[in-house]
């Protein structure tokens, strides 16, 4: 689910996201049926929601709250119909609608640019999840996943390793996705990125990801 | 540590804040229930585990690696496709239950879990193969979304009826069902939510201060729960508070109107990451959480000679932050009235 105003998950796949309905359209009006938003794909297994049309939201909606009950009711629906996993991309920041979607969502991981700027927000958005807790004391926190990693570039690889250095292992995920203009060619064609014709060595890095969040989930249900 | 990092984070700030996201918040008491993964779930899959590698080694260069001489697609789906019934298993009784202590402390298993670690049947593989080869040539052929028109709300005419509406929409695809291992949504719905909602005060804004009629000045004869008492008629008359309670840090109660135990939790959580356990009112602030469609509560952390008593009001709407100091201080003279009073008779 794209809970970016700026709609990137949907326009990285394809043109109709401009006029799908999707998440803020259900955030301005509640009895939007769920099921128009729903929209399969290719992929048996996946299904998108866009983020939507209305964009009253953007201009007016930054108080956290506001739109918490609606995306706990979402929630619920989808996963009554049986979805095992929703992922939900939100606009960078810590309040709005990101911030009442972390209060409802069981867990999180933050995507952080490998670079000096990104690596020196990490404290504050910590610090901000952390209080997030308080509020959703079922939030768990699956990691920090580096992206957009450049091993030819010093300044990148210090990053990582500062951050390597600093948190404990379990809140650092040990797959980083690396920069490539792979990702720019993908988004171009409206792909994932493993659709692409050499596309395997980029599943296979995901696929890592995939493995990492899957024993952290593994982890988190063995602790409850 | 490079300069361009070292001078801009505190390295000891950063590692409390990654211990604290790992913990349970705040002594946070979850209830437990039951993971559903029905009558055929045999256990969790054993995970290598690989050790801890904080501070070691320089991070190794990584790029995306070149497409395998071998069939990519074969390669790829052996790690994409594991089925449950082809995974190493423990039995459910092998799993240890874990001590309080260890929920705090305990690492999860390490991710690093090799594809070539499972063996999953022949037949699974070639559908697996497969499905990936066919969903990357339908993929690359038209993109990822079926549907080649788009979907437009649908529009309905003033006069139409219900049945006047006609939309074109993407066919729905019902998910088959699959146990999650995520908490039923349902089941972790916070409590706050279901709190019963108090009786309706009529909507108005906060009032501002200095319309403010100031609280009755408090007797230090009075018990404390008295005087307390007054000091809520105050708060849901002029202020326009629907209901309070007032609390100690340890989370012993006061006086309640909700009969929200974990409204109180929340708000001592608050008060408890706003660090105002111990700091003057100039750090204390105001705290507030939307708990409702149209209900705010606001956590007033206030000092008295008892400690710091958290008082929680429910209202409508956040409340300034003169008003919320003007509660505080009420609040304060209310708590220390008997403090007051003797320094006054013995001055």
């Amino acid at each position: 689910m794209d809970a970016d105003p700026q709609g990137s998950v949907g326009l990285s796949l394809t043109r109709q996201s401009r006029v799908l309905p999707g998440f803020y359209d259900l955030m301005a009006d509640p009895v939007y049926p769920i099921d128009r938003l729903i929209v399969p794909t290719r992929l048996e297994t996946l299904s998108l929601v866009a983020a939507g049309q209305t964009s009253d939201y953007e201009l007016g909606g930054g108080e956290m709250g506001v739109t918490l009950h609606r995306v706990r009711e979402f929630l619920r629906s989808v996963e009554g119909k049986g979805y095992e996993v929703c992922i939900v991309d939100t606009a960078a920041g810590l309040f709005g609608a990101t911030a009442d979607v972390l209060s409802a969502s069981s867990a999180v991981i933050i995507p952080q640019q490998a670079e000096p700027l990104g690596i020196r927000s990490v404290p504050k958005l910590m610090s901000v999840l952390a209080r997030m807790r308080v509020v959703n004391p079922e939030l768990s926190v699956l990691g920090l996943l580096l992206t957009m990693m450049q091993p030819g570039l010093a300044e990148s690889r210090e990053a990582a390793q500062s951050l390597k250095d600093i948190l404990p292992s379990e809140l650092l995920f040990q797959t980083m996705i690396p920069r490539d203009d792979l990702f720019i060619r993908a988004s171009a064609r409206g792909l994932p990125v493993g659709a692409m014709e050499n596309g395997a060595g980029a599943m296979a890095v995901f696929d890592r990801v995939r493995m990492e969040v899957e024993a952290k989930l593994t982890a988190m249900a063995q602790r409850k | 540590m490079s300069d361009s990092i070292s001078a801009w984070v505190d390295k000891d700030e950063m590692r409390r804040l990654a211990e604290s996201l790992l913990s349970r918040p705040f002594g946070h008491e979850l209830d437990r229930l039951e993971v559903d993964f029905g009558s055929q779930f045999e256990g969790f899959a054993r995970e290598v585990q690989a050790e801890p590698t904080r501070g070691s080694a320089p991070v190794a260069p990584t790029a995306l690696p070149p497409a395998p001489a071998a069939s990519p697609v074969e390669t790829t789906s052996q790690a994409a496709v594991q089925p449950a019934s082809a995974r190493p298993v423990f039995s459910e009784a092998e799993v240890p239950a874990a001590s309080p202590k260890e929920e705090v402390q305990a690492a999860p298993s390490s991710p690093a879990v090799e594809a070539s670690s499972t063996n999953p049947s022949p037949s699974v593989m070639r559908s697996a193969v497969q499905f990936l080869k066919k969903a990357q040539a339908e993929g690359r052929a038209g993109g990822v979304i079926r549907s080649a028109r788009p979907t437009p709300p649908p529009s309905v005419s003033p006069d139409a009826g219900d049945e006047a509406v006609s939309v074109s929409s993407p066919p729905v695809q019902e998910a088959r069902p699959i146990h999650s291992p995520f908490r039923r949504v349902s089941d972790i719905e916070s409590k706050v939510e279901e709190a019963q909602e108090p009786i309706a005060a009529p909507s108005h804004p906060p009032i501002s201060v200095n319309k403010l009629k100031r609280p009755p000045a408090p007797s230090g004869d009075d018990p404390i729960l008295a005087r307390v008492i007054q000091f809520g008629k105050w708060l849901k008359g002029p202020v326009g508070v629907r209901n309070f309670f007032v609390s100690n840090s340890e989370g012993k109660i006061l006086i309640d109107e909700l009969s929200n135990p974990k409204l109180i939790q929340v708000a001592r959580s608050l008060a408890g990451a706003s660090g105002s356990g111990s700091s003057g009112e100039s750090e204390l602030g105001s705290l507030h959480v939307r708990i409702g469609e149209d209900s705010i509560l606001e956590v007033v952390p206030t000092p008295s000679q008892f400690g710091i008593l958290i008082l929680g009001l429910v209202v409508e709407h956040p409340l300034p932050e003169d008003l919320i100091h003007e509660i505080r201080k009420g609040l304060e003279e209310v708590a220390n009235a008997r403090l007051i009073r003797s320094a006054a008779r013995r001055s």
